[in-house]
């Protein structure tokens, strides 16, 4: 973990489901792909407040993270996360059909 | 004035809840992680109105934090406070489920729960809506409207013809300036024979069936 960041491994996994969220919302915010090891904690906070759809919310927003790099960084993610994902039994984004959008949803700004 | 100022220095809250019972319930921080779902549990089963209830956002849990609690799916916010589906009999069965083995789960499982937390992906977030065929095919449309209503209205009617544009008028115009001489190097005057008081053959470039006709009388007149 890069030292001197906010995001520093931490007890991130007896959190609250509020406290994740927020975590999430700062994550989202902030410059940067989070380091490996703070993304197992998460998940696995997610497991203890058991909340599945969090996880895959928290992997997508990891993998847009990468912008312009995603072919980049998102390989090399989930092949450090990939033991965990099988343990706690969370699907790839693939699996699931996320990595492209499923349904077409009308925008609020155009009705 | 002076008792006025104080009531304008006073906060007013933003949301103000109703008077009637239905309120926000608060949230038991102390109690043990849980997703919030108060649906099924043994003995306890879901009917309408059990969840907490509000005006606002109905039978949906409230999962973060926010005075307003409202839902959005963007990128900048991806975990909104509340869930975005009502809770059923089904979902609180599948909730069950969740607290288990999630290798248990199937795949429809799985994007159900994803579907009653959040209404689109963050992928369908940036997918594009194609509003810009809307946009070209309304405008060619206004413009092909345009266009016939000149071409139809705007020539049929004399009202709109300029006097200008008649046979008469240029008739006149042309005569005016062959007498006057005007442009005798590259234009009108260098086109016309003074000799013979006729046209040169190259003045035909500008006429037409209709046009050809006047300056044929022109030329006979002079």
């Amino acid at each position: 973990v890069s030292e001197g960041t906010w995001l520093e491994k931490n007890n991130y996994a007896q959190f609250d489901g509020w406290e994740l969220r927020q975590l999430i919302n700062f994550v989202a915010a902030d410059d940067g792909v989070p380091e490996p090891e703070i993304i197992i904690e998460v998940l696995k906070g997610c497991r203890n407040n058991n909340d599945y759809a969090l996880a895959t919310r928290f992997l997508e927003v990891v993998r847009l993270k990468g912008g312009n790099k995603m072919s980049e960084t998102w390989p090399y993610i989930m092949q450090e996360i990939g033991p965990t994902m099988q343990e706690l039994g969370i699907s790839t984004l693939k699996e699931m059909g996320y990595e492209e959008p499923e349904l077409w949803l009308e925008n609020v700004d155009d009705m | 004035m002076l008792r006025c100022a104080p009531r304008a220095l006073k906060k007013q809250p933003i949301w103000v809840a109703p008077s009637r019972n239905i309120a926000l319930t608060s949230v038991n921080r102390d109690a043990p992680a849980t997703t919030g779902s108060k649906a099924v549990l043994p003995g306890h089963e879901y009917y309408p109105g059990k969840e907490e209830y509000s005006p606002v956002i109905g039978h949906r849990e409230i999962v973060g934090h926010g005075e307003i609690p409202y839902y959005t799916d963007s990128f900048t916010v991806p975990c909104p406070a509340i869930r975005f589906r009502e809770v059923d009999e089904a979902l609180g069965k599948l909730r069950e489920k969740e607290k288990g083995d999630w290798k248990l789960l199937s795949l429809e499982d799985k994007k159900t729960l994803y579907r009653a937390s959040f209404n689109s992906t963050l992928e369908e977030v940036r997918a594009p809506s194609g509003d810009w065929k809307r946009c070209i095919g309304d405008n060619a449309i206004l413009m092909a409207l345009m266009f016939l209503g000149v071409s139809v209205i705007g020539f049929a009617d004399p009202q709109y013809e300029p006097k200008t544009v008649t046979n008469e008028w240029v008739d006149a115009q042309t005569e005016y300036l062959i007498k006057r001489r005007v442009q005798p190097v590259d234009g009108i005057a260098s086109w016309y024979d003074y000799e013979n008081n006729k046209f040169k053959p190259t003045w035909s470039i500008f006429t037409t069936k209709e046009t050809s006709k006047s300056v044929k009388t022109l030329s006979e007149k002079e």
